[in-house]
């Protein structure tokens, strides 16, 4: 799989300049932790539920979320955006 | 419209499938601050780049704080369109380069791995194609059903002024980020549009929608805006961005099925490509490639949890939520007795109808102020709008300085003072013409008539010298005087009133 | 004790000093800068400096205690900030060209908490670009020094943070710790640092490497130092959602306090095993000192280690290929101005300005976030991810604390690693456990190897139980106090 990757393409996706004769090196090194990264590919979870696919995500009820205040302090110590020390 | 229609029936002819869904994008306007920041919600009234943060700038370590209010606002939109709200919503990175956005990446809502946007699964029925000339009348009250995929939250980003309108030709563009983070609310419906007109008369249904929830204000500019996506024939689905009014939004429809069509006339493929609406050449042109467009490496937004909203929290937005159109459809019928063809046009705009609830505190009497509002005030508006006075996205109820108490005391003084129709169409031209209150017209001119008894009683001597029978008649015919009084009304116009005239009148035959 | 000396002395002392008015927090100040510009250009651990600010707030310190008015848990107390960490008015380069000019208009919540607890920032510190590292090498200011023998890294990416407070020149620093970047460098170093549970610390300001992973946590020489600058800093924080409001209060217990509590600890033996074998016999010395305190001990093992190195650099990639995107000198930066370009070029110029490990990791970013392999990659790995914390709820619900190693091999020359990625990452592969499954995890010093290489032991605990973290350290550090293990400069 991590062989033959358009490192070209992935350059321009990540909007990235990369000097001509340092692309065989990266290109290299990209495939070579690619290869590592193959390993997932033998993990299986057992359990074939389908479980969301990030358990460790935290969680955060409604209520707990900041209110639609805009509380400009420009004097604050953290400028005008600080909607929290009013 | 004629072309428009030609088009329409050479696909019908030809057998060709239309689809077209679409892409809303509605600014939650009456929230105070962004999405994600406390910078005003309201970028309109700042100078460039003044209405900003670290936070709306994207600048290094800052963290998005999501808005509550956004929350329950975009939940209302979802219930409006009959949406299923999950109990818990995720938040998600779209990743693409573009200089009005700060962070190079969108906060926003995908549900490919994990249902994630605040709305999904949703629908909404309206009466389709009521100006359709092909259909009947019959046909034009049909309810056209449209299903709606998902409702997610999302921030907006900057906006770039250009120096000229082609790309190619700029020396410069200019970036504001003012808007970039305002609170965005996308609505995606399947392509179940099968008429230009279909999209038209929708887009106007939701935009009073809006307005009900009291969530945004469309008439502000660029507070409602909609992508559209057209295949013909169970082709290739090309999207079309960029437009700027509704207006646009069914020529542009017209235009790539015309294009589509072509193609595939010729035997050549349609495209899956996003192309833009060129307002001024009335086109659309190619924009970038789907293949390219599809790599936004979507992943979760690491800096949000996920949002646990509750199995309480549907009912209590429910709850909270103002009165939609169709439940006050509802209650003008059943309540008010008002007739649904006329309850419709009332709903149909929020203000008319807030306008028409108004008009009742004045004066309780639902269907004379139904009637002046649908008969009278609206043909007005109407005429003014054929006369191209109205914005964009709007209607113009703005345009005629009338207001719901004026209205209120024709209705009372039509029903109080049974003045007959065109007298009571002149008080409400002068009333509107000048801003005086009928009531107080009504006054004037009657205290006009009874200072004025002398002209009066000239008009009945008047009568009286040049029909002498009629003194004769009248010692023997109790019907006489009302004779007398209806000659007076045909001589004055009916502005007398008429029982000031009965006894002007037996005073001057008792007098001879 | 000489004046003059007074860097030498743990921050709690000097403090106390200063309080009593034995000492000012001018004069501690002043000599911490002597000390500085006595040292630091062979160890290069600063990227910029508030001298000059950090001695006008040491004057309010002094006139606050003057005046009888009450200071706070770090009064006087110079702390030097790693360069990611947001300081209002001073550079924040994350030791990056593309940050060459940027300068915070903010505070992180750390930095205004330390303020608000009477600490003094003193100057932001040296690591690997955008904390992208274990061996603080791939700075655009140069690599960070070894205090203990300047020809070898001083670990990654809190280099700075960790040579700093060995080399004596300030006592506390504030690092960031992604997949081991307090830890590393404080092994490698000898001084003790944590990273703390995840949500426990505002990452508001903190400029984002890896967001799911990475907490802010402090190191200093010594844990009595390490304490109050960890109650100053930790915290529900308003401005980062991702902080949980379970704030405790952590004490330094005295020995037999801590004894009476029972710890049972495991050890995770295999992985002592696979290290390098001075690092497997001090690690075991550490076990020894434990169990000669009575504590319980017993074998056991992570089974998942082996996955975690690639769950851990496929999430910390892509995240990483996403918060990088917003570089692209367009509201702030470097000098340089667009004009004359068209837009995508001029991104793709400005971005050539990172450094090469970093576009490597954007690059594997986008990769694996690109379409159709988001299941293959992210999702598995957060599959793994989930795995291993579950694993360590089970661990946990045998054992109070886990012990092994926090480095698998000694400080590697500097130039040693550069070209090979992986035999770079595996460094990190006893670190990344803790990012992954969120729980704190702290390094503490446990001696130095036959040619005066440091070693540090890590012990983990269950999210929110860093009391425990503590409490071994205190067990460790009262055998022998860790002022013996300090460099010659
Ligand atoms: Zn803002």
């Amino acid at each position: 799989m991590a062989k033959g990757i358009d490192i070209k393409k992935l350059c321009e996706l990540a909007k990235l300049e990369i000097p001509e004769q340092n692309m065989t090196e990266i290109s290299r090194k990209v495939e070579e932790v690619l290869l590592m990264f193959d390993k997932l590919d033998d993990f299986t979870t057992g359990d074939s539920k389908a479980s969301s696919i990030d358990d460790l995500k935290l969680e955060m009820a409604l209520e707990n979320l900041r209110d639609d205040k805009s509380r400009l302090d420009l004097n604050s110590s953290d400028g005008p955006w600080n909607i929290f020390n009013a | 419209m004629d072309s428009e229609d030609m088009i329409l029936n050479d696909r019908n002819k030809a057998g060709l499938e239309l689809k077209i869904g679409l892409e809303i994008h509605c600014q939650l306007t009456f929230l105070h601050t962004k999405l994600f920041c406390g910078c005003l919600s309201n970028y309109r009234n700042s100078s460039p780049n003044d209405n900003t943060c670290p936070i709306c700038l994207g600048l290094p370590g800052t963290l998005p704080l999501l808005n509550k209010r956004a929350v329950e606002f975009a939940s209302m939109i979802c219930l409006a369109f009959n949406c299923k709200i999950p109990e818990k919503i995720s938040f998600y990175r779209k990743n693409y380069f573009y200089p009005d956005l700060p962070k190079n990446y969108q906060t926003t809502q995908y549900n490919s791995y994990e249902l994630s946007s605040i709305g999904y699964e949703g629908s909404i029925e309206f009466v389709g194609d009521s100006k359709s000339k092909t259909n009947d009348s019959k046909n034009s009250e049909e309810r056209t059903k449209i299903r709606i995929t998902r409702v997610q939250l999302e921030e907006d980003p900057g906006k770039i002024t250009y120096e000229e309108d082609k790309s190619a030709a700029n020396n410069y563009s200019l970036i504001d980020y003012n808007r970039a983070g305002v609170s965005l609310v996308e609505i995606v419906t399947e392509p179940d549009f099968s008429s230009p007109i279909a999209v038209r008369i929708f887009l106007n249904e939701i935009v009073n929608l809006f307005e009900y929830l009291g969530v945004t204000d469309p008439s502000l500019e660029g507070s409602v805006r909609c992508d559209v996506n057209v295949s013909v024939g169970g082709g290739k689905k090309v999207e079309i961005k960029n437009i700027s009014s509704f207006k646009e939004v069914e020529k542009s429809i017209y235009y790539e099925i015309t294009r589509q069509k072509t193609l595939i006339m010729h035997n050549i493929d349609v495209k899956p490509e996003t192309r833009h609406w060129d307002e001024k050449r009335k086109v659309t042109v190619a924009a970038r490639s789907k293949e390219e467009e599809e790599e936004y490496r979507y992943f979760p937004e690491p800096d949000i949890p996920r949002i646990i909203l509750g199995s309480k929290f549907v009912s209590r937005v429910r709850t909270s939520m103002p009165e939609l159109p169709i439940e006050r459809m509802k209650r003008y019928i059943e309540v008010y007795k008002i007739t649904e063809h006329t309850a419709k046009i009332l709903v149909n705009d929020k203000r008319i109808s807030d306008f028409f609830e108004e008009s009742l505190g004045y004066h309780k009497s639902p269907i004379e102020i139904s009637n002046w509002i649908v008969n009278e005030l609206l043909t007005k508006i109407n005429e003014k709008d054929r006369q191209g006075l109205t914005d964009h996205n709007t209607k113009g109820l703005d345009i005629l300085t009338v207001s719901p108490k004026q209205v209120a005391e024709m209705a009372e003084l039509v029903e109080i003072k049974s003045l007959n129709r065109t007298t009571a169409r002149e008080i409400f031209d002068k009333s509107i013409e000048t801003g005086t209150s009928p009531l107080k017209l009504i006054e004037t001119l009657e205290i006009e008539n009874i200072s004025d008894e002398k002209s009066i009683v000239k008009v009945i001597h008047e009568i009286l010298s040049s029909q002498p029978q009629l003194i004769e008649q009248s010692k023997n015919n109790p019907n006489t005087i009302n004779y007398i009084l209806g000659l007076i009304m045909k001589e004055t116009k009916g502005r007398v009133n008429p029982q000031i005239a009965l006894r002007l009148i037996k005073e001057s035959l008792e007098d001879i | 004790m000489i004046l003059k000396r007074l860097y030498e002395l743990p921050a709690f002392v000097v403090s106390r000093k200063i309080k009593e008015q034995e000492v000012t927090a001018e004069e501690y100040i002043s000599i911490i800068i002597e000390r500085i510009k006595n040292v630091d250009f062979r160890i290069n651990s600063f990227i910029s400096h508030n001298f000059e600010n950090a001695i006008t707030k040491s004057r309010a310190i002094d006139k606050k205690i003057k005046e009888g008015t009450n200071t706070g848990l770090l009064a006087g107390i110079p702390v030097g900030i790693k360069d990611n960490i947001s300081v209002q008015g001073l550079k924040n380069t994350c030791a990056s060209r593309m940050l060459a000019e940027y300068t915070s208009p903010y505070n992180a919540t750390v930095v205004s908490k330390i303020e608000e607890q009477d600490g003094i920032v003193i100057g932001k510190l040296n690591m690997d670009e955008f904390g992208m590292g274990t061996t603080s090498e791939y700075s655009a200011f140069g690599p960070v020094r070894n205090p203990w023998n300047p020809e070898y890294v001083a670990g990654g990416s809190s280099g700075g943070s960790a040579a700093a407070v060995a080399s004596l020149q300030i006592p506390l620093s504030l690092g960031s710790d992604t997949g081991g970047s307090i830890r590393c460098p404080s092994s490698f170093c000898s001084v003790i640092g944590i990273k703390p549970t995840y949500g426990s610390v505002s990452r508001n300001g903190l400029i984002s490497y890896s967001n799911s992973l990475e907490q802010i946590g402090p190191l200093a020489r010594t844990i009595y130092d390490l304490v109050p600058l960890l109650n100053s800093i930790s915290g529900f924080d308003p401005k980062d959602n991702t902080t949980i409001n379970k704030k405790s209060e952590y004490q330094t217990n005295n020995v037999d306090n801590i004894l009476k509590k029972r710890y049972k600890i495991g050890v995770l033996e295999e992985l002592i095993d696979n290290s390098e074998s001075e690092v497997a016999k001090n690690n075991r010395k550490k076990v020894k000192e434990l169990e000669n305190y009575g504590c319980e001990i017993e074998d056991t093992r992570i089974s998942l280690s082996h996955y975690a190195l690639a769950s851990y650099y496929v999430i910390a990639t892509a995240e990483a290929s996403s918060n990088l995107s917003r570089y692209d000198n367009l509201r702030y930066g470097y000098e340089g101005s667009p004009e004359g370009y068209e837009w995508t070029s001029y991104f793709a110029e400005s971005r050539s300005r990172f450094g090469d490990e970093v576009k490597l990791r954007i690059l594997l970013g986008s990769y694996v976030l690109s379409a159709g392999y988001f299941g293959k990659y992210y999702a598995k790995a957060q599959k793994v991810r989930s795995k291993i914390k579950k694993e360590f709820d089970n661990l946990f619900n045998k054992y109070d604390i886990l012990l092994l190693p926090t480095m698998p091999a000694l400080p590697p020359k500097i130039g040693e690693k550069s070209s090979q990625p992986i035999e770079h990452y595996n460094l990190d592969v006893y670190t990344i456990l803790a990012n992954l499954a969120g729980i704190p995890a702290i390094s503490i010093p446990g001696g130095l190897s036959e040619k005066g290489f440091p070693i540090g032991v890590q012990i983990l605990a269950d999210g929110f139980n860093e009391q425990k973290l503590i409490d071994a350290a205190v067990l460790l550090e009262n055998v022998e106090g860790f002022e013996t293990w300090i460099p010659k400069i």
